[in-house]
């Protein structure tokens, strides 16, 4: 085993911004994420009971926020430090508050991962009828798209602010983007770092 | 089924005694047509005629079927769109055409749209003042209309096809009845913004230097991303105009403008042009949109500073 001091190594600890609630993880810098969906399931909440609808995404590249110069300049630009985390979406399906809300959420996050051809929509053939139009899924058809979209990735929006019933408490809000959406909104040509 | 065979069943209705009603023909294409073959004009009054005056017209047989000015008949209607399932079919009401139904089947003649799927409601009843404030003229998102005298230069067909079969005129005021049921589907949603002073902004600056503002909100604002490029899929889960029609939309993106990018009314609408929401609209409300000079856009920035 290596040797070391570690009364010099504890000295080096910043530890400012530490408290009992401190998880021991930064918060994403606002901005968008190149994510893989690692799991994606239909299960109830621990705390609740109510099922609910949960995603666990890998951030894949660093993310990209938005920088302005001393010039007064807006340009995209890669953060540091973000490939690899965990992002973890949620949608809880209440009967009695918002449920139609909810599950169309649902469908309209799944409708946003592309299929082989861009532009396409992995899940058209499963969500849509004959003519195009969304069906009304059952809870097989739901896991069935949930089990489809593993692997895929996505761009999502991370975005922490102060919660507005408590400004000490953060509220992290998490937006899946299609893929035509993160392309109009040039995130597509922010050229990737290595780490 | 021809205008012949509308006339003849409008005979056999209450309708036939309403002598005010003002009578139009219509092609299979749903153009209007005078009695003497003319396109007729929705907000001419001269171009809609009495029950009897349509029965002299020529070549009854080649026209679809009928209807009447709102205005020159002096009535209100309610259209429901396709809320039967099988045309012709009462027992395949749904439950926006059972609401509609239950509410005016007492009070006003009801029929059987054109298609057979569709449900339209006559009465004469006083205006609702300040209509276009409050309520849609349609509701693009339950497919259920309202129109008035007083607002509306258009007209409806008219079958004969009678559901409730009562006189348009009824000596009842139920204007607390079309309240009820213009809160419950026709309401604007409220904007709480709307008491907000908004000082001047970027009134001095070019379309460009505005286009890189709107791209860090684009950045930034889910609900701006939303508004701004062509979300006209099924769900729109976009704050603010949830499920509304193309008229909210218009109203939600000004809005966003004018509070966030600039106040100035010409550059509102540049920008607004350069929207993927404003590019890919259809070519009727692209129309609508270039109107007279944009007299549409004055209507909503009006509505805007209200």
């Amino acid at each position: 085993m290596e040797d070391f001091n570690l009364d010099d190594l504890l000295g080096q600890v910043n530890m400012n911004g530490v408290s009992a609630e401190s998880t021991g993880y930064q918060d994403l810098p606002n901005g968008y994420y190149l994510c893989e969906v690692e799991t994606a399931s239909l299960e109830k909440s621990k705390n609740t009971g109510l099922p609910m609808v949960k995603f666990g995404l890998k951030v894949v590249q660093n993310g990209i926020i938005e920088v302005t110069d001393e010039d007064g300049n807006v340009y995209l630009q890669r953060t540091k430090g973000t490939k690899n985390r965990k992002i973890f979406k949620y949608y809880i399906l209440d009967p009695n508050k918002d449920f139609e809300k909810a599950v169309k959420s649902v469908i309209s996050d799944l409708l946003k991962f592309e299929g082989a051809e861009p532009g396409s929509e992995l899940l058209g053939e499963i969500l849509r009828d004959d003519e195009g139009k969304l069906i009304t899924p059952s809870t097989d058809i739901l896991v069935g798209c949930l089990e489809v979209i593993i692997g895929s990735t996505i761009y999502v929006k991370s975005e922490t602010s102060p919660s507005k019933k408590n400004p000490n408490e953060k509220v992290t809000w998490t937006n899946l983007i299609g893929w035509g959406r993160a392309d109009k909104l040039e995130l597509l040509s922010v050229p990737a770092e290595e780490e | 089924m021809n205008a012949i065979d509308t006339l003849s069943n409008i005979a056999n209705t209450q309708l036939i005694y309403a002598d005010n009603l003002r009578f139009c023909l219509v092609g299979s294409n749903k153009i209007p047509y005078t009695i003497n073959g003319a396109n007729a004009k929705p907000n001419n009054e001269q171009d809609f005629v009495s029950f009897m005056e349509i029965l002299d017209a020529k070549d009854l047989e080649n026209y679809a079927g009928v209807g009447i000015s709102i205005k020159a008949s002096k009535v209100c209607a309610i259209d429901v769109d396709h809320c039967f399932s099988e045309a012709f079919s009462f027992e395949s009401i749904d439950e926006r055409g059972k609401y509609v139904y239950e509410k005016f089947k007492d009070l006003a003649y009801i029929e059987f749209s054109f298609s057979g799927k569709g449900m339209r409601v006559l009465f004469e009843q006083c205006d609702i003042e300040n209509y276009v404030d409050k309520y849609y003229v349609k509701n693009s998102v339950c497919n259920i209309e309202y129109y008035q005298p007083s607002g509306s230069a258009r007209y409806v067909t008219v079958t004969g096809r009678a559901i409730a079969d009562n006189s348009i005129k009824s000596s009842k005021d139920f204007k607390s009845v079309i309240i009820e049921f213009l809160d419950k589907y026709m309401i604007r949603p409220h904007n709480s913004n709307q008491n907000v002073k908004i000082e001047p902004k970027n009134e001095d600056k070019d379309i460009t230097q505005l286009m890189k503002i709107v791209k860090t909100h684009l950045f930034k604002s889910i609900a701006f991303q939303n508004m701004w490029f062509n979300c006209r899929y099924e769900y729109n889960i976009g704050r603010k105009f949830e499920g509304q029609g193309e008229s909210e939309h218009d109203l939600a993106l000004i809005s966003y403008i004018y509070q966030n990018i600039t106040t100035s009314k010409e550059l509102i609408r540049l920008v607004f042009e350069q929207s993927e929401y404003y590019k890919t609209k259809d070519s009727a409300h692209k129309r609508k949109w270039l109107l007279n000079n944009y007299r549409y856009y004055d209507t909503i920035f009006k509505r805007l500073l209200s």
